[in-house]
């Protein structure tokens, strides 16, 4: 074979001599695509897979777990909740725009293939240094593809998180979770069952763009990957839409037995996995693929990711109602083959047989073992801290993010109760007396440091801060970012964050259900931060709402949980964690919110009390009296404290002495009271509410406009 | 007992909100109209939801406002009939001219979504009864293309003829005379910017927006 032809598919000599091993023979070109899709790390885990199975996967909510296109857990015993998070990285750092916005695409696929209805878009966004104009460049296009195409395809967005740091420069990172809500009898998965029964496409016409998607994500991001720009698919919200519709009625009448999104590696994927689950073959007639350019060649055709496909297979017997209601949504469709007994796929062109593989050889991949180990030089440590408290409300990125989420819809649907913009957002479920929870977050400066803690605490925060709304967490979605995987430190930082997440989960009983990893982040000469992003879901019946922010003068307000210690994300001296004491706080501070103790909850974490402070003052208005502080502690040092384990709650002043009584003394500190027009912080420092909102939330969005 | 219709067009996606509002909110009957039929059901009144109908190509709202439906529906309004447009259906109203302007960019060229006061200025409409006149209410926005423009004779024209209905306290999209919603000349037609339809019941901040329903009910079962 060609060496040209493998560069160009991004697939090595020795798996190239794997395949010719396995199948006793030179492999077609059609045939070496599709080994050079299924075998990439994107669609194969082939690294990663050894690593996964020491998550927690199992619960008693728990429908479905890793392995699908989405995971499952239920809300009722009638009503369940998919969801997934996955990355968009490289797309998004050639082509900003339209890579965020196909990544909005795809993961809503992954959630309406399951027959769920997509009811929220997260999207977590890490940057370079918030100075440079590549980051301005990447932030506004980043923002306005996902604000196109989420608003348009009719997906309210609830929150997110955004990181600045250099790590991320040429490598940002967009990881989009989707929530969607079913019925239990419309829960439909991607395993092919019945022979001869017929597999239909749906959606989009096939072209060029996308071409080697999978690949171009499963290598580094050097300057011939960012002459790819044509790899970069375009998106059609619109077309998703009426594929949301029409998929949607198509599974509430029980038309069909299988279905995949044609996501990365597209028909390659979504047919060899369909078939692959179900124990079955499968037969592809590729003249019968609708396609939008001329003299496309069989592998172009099965590698192309161009957006809004899906393939079905339909229930023998249900196909011309299926095209019923295609014709209604006014879709493309086309029958281009059948479901088989002989486990091989089978694909004719032009009336030749162009391929002929068993289908195990392409979901069985060699992996790709490449023993850990530590390199202490490559570990970052100690970035400045500023310890001003004036100057830090003038810095954009400890400001408010709504020059961001005023960009996406927020209140379609009508079930946000708290919404984005204070760490974790909570909806309702109509028809049900439940309410949900969503967060996604990660802090890969943490993990470049200590990835064990850092993987610990990013699970803490977030449980934290579902705990924060009165729901309980409930289940977690988690898309983990690192660089090349054939580099032993990357594998380090992969080995140490799969330990942390999993200690930190299996001890607050929280299983993973989904989950993507994205490999190869690195632009020429950097790594990113090992970044594992974290998407949780709580779940719960509410009968109190606590406010997150504060809500009358004369309230107390407190701290409750853990020590405030000197401790900091950015500094050599890091947050501990005490998972026992984490969960222990957590449980207490939704019981304190279910008896209808708490008027503001908010967890403490980023940015410590400082942020919660004036979070909670500029959401509401109103202001604190801060009193004296611990004698060895400064009072930016005390107030930026991000030790873990610490809620920030305002209550009413009779009621402290109940409060202490639940929560036990030694949990709860008293350290303000809530006041009228100013934050007033001991003797040293006093500002006014205006110029508090302001700054905060006004400094982010003078950052970027510049006026 | 009214009965309602909402249209639905390919990309509508505020149309669940609305016959959710109808439904469990003012309780009243609530008909899915697609927008390839070629006459209209017996309703009282129509809806026309937000949503990015046909994709906004061309320009929002454009596509739809060609659409079979649209003909029974401008039927519907010369008769009479109470419809209301939100957001998109405004849209789609003021490009199949049964409401005058146009919907330009906003002033921003961003998708603006947030919370809004609105002043009420006229409340002797079927749409508004149960506010009281310069009443300031709160909705929601959500939208790229709410920027109202209409030459001044028009503006004068809506002035005098009290068929400014909404207008923003503070201008978020740059729209002439901070018009948020405006009414037809016989008075039977309203399209309007914001999102009644979210914002029905205290759990989501906002309540205001149902007694836009709750008045068109008001209208048709007791004048």
């Amino acid at each position: 074979m060609d060496e040209e032809i493998l560069k160009e598919l991004n697939f090595s000599v020795k798996d190239y001599e794997k395949v010719v091993e396995l199948i006793g023979r030179e492999p077609s070109i059609t045939e070496l695509g599709l080994f050079s899709a299924m075998w990439s790390e994107h669609c194969s885990y082939r690294s990663s897979k050894i690593y996964l199975k020491e998550l927690p996967s199992s619960g008693e909510l728990v429908v479905q777990g890793p392995g699908e296109n989405a995971g499952i857990i239920k809300i009722t015993d009638e009503i369940y909740l998919a969801f997934k998070v996955e990355s968009h990285n490289h797309p998004s750092a050639v082509e900003p725009f339209q890579g965020a916005a196909t990544g909005v695409g795809g993961i809503i696929r992954d959630i309406f293939t399951m027959g769920a209805r997509p009811i929220a878009i997260l999207d977590s966004l890490c940057f370079g240094d918030l100075n440079s104009k590549r980051t301005k460049y990447l932030l506004n296009g980043i923002v306005e593809g996902i604000s196109f195409y989420g608003n348009c395809v009719g997906v309210p967005n609830a929150g997110g998180e955004t990181h600045f740091d250099p790590s991320y420069s040429e490598n940002p990172l967009v990881n989009v979770m989707c929530v969607g809500i079913l019925n239990k009898k419309n829960l439909r998965k991607s395993i092919a069952k019945t022979s001869k029964a017929k597999v239909i496409y749906i959606g989009a016409k096939t072209g060029r763009d996308g071409l080697h998607g999978a690949s171009f994500a499963s290598g580094i991001l050097d300057d011939k990957a960012v002459k790819r720009r044509g790899s970069v698919q375009v998106g059609d919200p619109f077309l998703e839409k009426l594929l949301i519709e029409a998929t949607l009625e198509i599974i509430e009448e029980d038309l069909i037995e299988a279905i995949q999104d044609m996501g990365a590696a597209g028909l390659t994927s979504s047919s060899v996995e369909m078939a692959g689950k179900g124990g079955k073959g499968i037969k592809l007639f590729l003249d019968k693929v609708p396609l939008r350019e001329t003299n496309m060649t069989p592998l172009e055709i099965m590698l192309s990711e161009s957006q809004e496909r899906m393939l079905l297979v339909a229930k023998i017997g249900a196909e011309k109602r299926i095209k019923e209601i295609l014709d209604k949504w006014e879709l493309d469709y086309a029958e281009i083959g059948e479901i088989t007994d002989s486990n091989w796929i089978e694909i004719y062109f032009s009336g030749e047989m162009v391929c002929n593989l068993p289908i195990e050889y392409l979901l069985n991949p060699p992996l790709n073992c490449i023993p850990p180990q530590m390199d202490r030089k490559k570990l970052v440590y100690v970035r400045e801290k500023t310890f001003n408290l004036s100057s830090l409300l003038l810095e954009p990125s400890f400001g408010s993010k709504r020059w961001i989420y005023e960009q996406y819809d927020t209140t379609l649907l009508s079930n946000t109760v708290i919404p984005p913009g204070n760490g974790a957002t909570l909806l309702r479920i109509k028809g049900t007396d439940k309410f949900i929870g969503l967060t996604l977050n990660s802090n890969g400066g943490l993990c470049a440091v200590n990835p064990f803690l850092g993987a610990q605490t990013i699970v803490a925060i977030s449980s934290r801060r579902i705990s924060a709304l009165g729901v309980k967490p409930a289940a977690v979605t988690d898309c983990l970012n690192f660089g090349d995987p054939n580099n032993p430190q990357t594998m380090w930082e992969f080995s140490e964050c799969i330990k942390g997440l999993s200690s930190a989960l299996k001890e607050l009983n929280i299983p993973v259900v989904s989950g993507n990893v994205s490999f190869y982040n690195e632009g020429r000469d950097k790594r990113i931060n090992p970044t594992p992003t974290i998407g949780m879901v709580g779940v719960g019946n509410l009968s109190y709402i606590p406010s997150n922010h504060f809500v009358e003068v004369g309230n107390l307000i407190l701290i409750i949980g853990g020590e405030t210690g000197k401790e900091y994300f950015d500094s050599e001296i890091l947050p501990k964690l005490n998972l026992e004491l984490e969960k222990n706080t957590q449980e207490l501070v939704r019981e304190l919110i279910s008896k209808g103790l708490l008027k503001s909850v908010q967890s403490i974490d980023r940015g410590g009390i400082y942020l919660a402070l004036i979070r909670s003052i500029s959401l509401s208005g109103i202001g604190a009296r801060i009193y004296d502080f611990p004698l060895n502690f400064m009072p930016s040092e005390f107030l930026l404290s991000e030790s873990n384990s610490r809620f920030l709650v305002s209550i009413d002043k009779d009621k402290i002495d109940l409060v202490a009584k639940i929560v036990g003394k030694e949990m709860v500190k008293v350290i303000g009271e809530t006041i009228a027009n100013y934050l007033i912080i001991a003797d040293s420092f006093k500002v006014e509410i205006s110029e508090i909102k302001n700054n905060y939330e006004r400094s982010f969005r003078k950052f970027l406009e510049g006026a | 007992m009214t009965k309602f219709g909402v249209i639905i067009f390919p990309g509508s996606n505020c149309d669940l909100d609305a016959i959710y509002v109808i439904e469990n909110i003012v309780k009243r009957k609530v008909l899915k109209i697609w927008h390839k039929d070629r006459s209209l059901p017996d309703i009282d009144c129509i809806i026309i939801p937000g949503g990015f109908s046909f994709g906004d190509y061309l320009r929002p709202g454009a596509i739809a406002s060609h659409s079979p439906i649209m003909k029974p529906i401008k039927e519907f309004s010369r008769n009479g009939g109470l419809i209301l447009g939100i957001c998109n259906g405004f849209q789609i109203l003021t490009e199949a001219n049964i409401l005058p302007g146009v919907m330009l960019r906003n002033i921003s060229t961003r998708f603006i979504s947030k919370k809004v006061k609105l002043k009420v200025l006229n409340n002797n409409t079927p749409f508004t009864n149960l506010f009281s006149k310069n009443e300031i209410i709160e909705l929601p926005i959500a939208h790229k293309d709410g920027n109202y423009y209409a030459p001044l004779e028009m503006i004068d024209e809506l002035k005098t003829k009290n068929r400014l209905i909404f207008s923003y306290c503070e201008n978020p999209n740059g729209s002439v005379e901070d018009i948020a919603g405006i009414l037809n000349e016989e008075g039977n037609v309203l399209g309007m910017m914001p999102h009644p339809e979210r914002a029905y019941e205290g759990l989501l901040g906002l309540e205001l927006g149902r007694k836009i329903f709750e008045s068109i009910v008001n209208y048709l079962e007791n004048r």
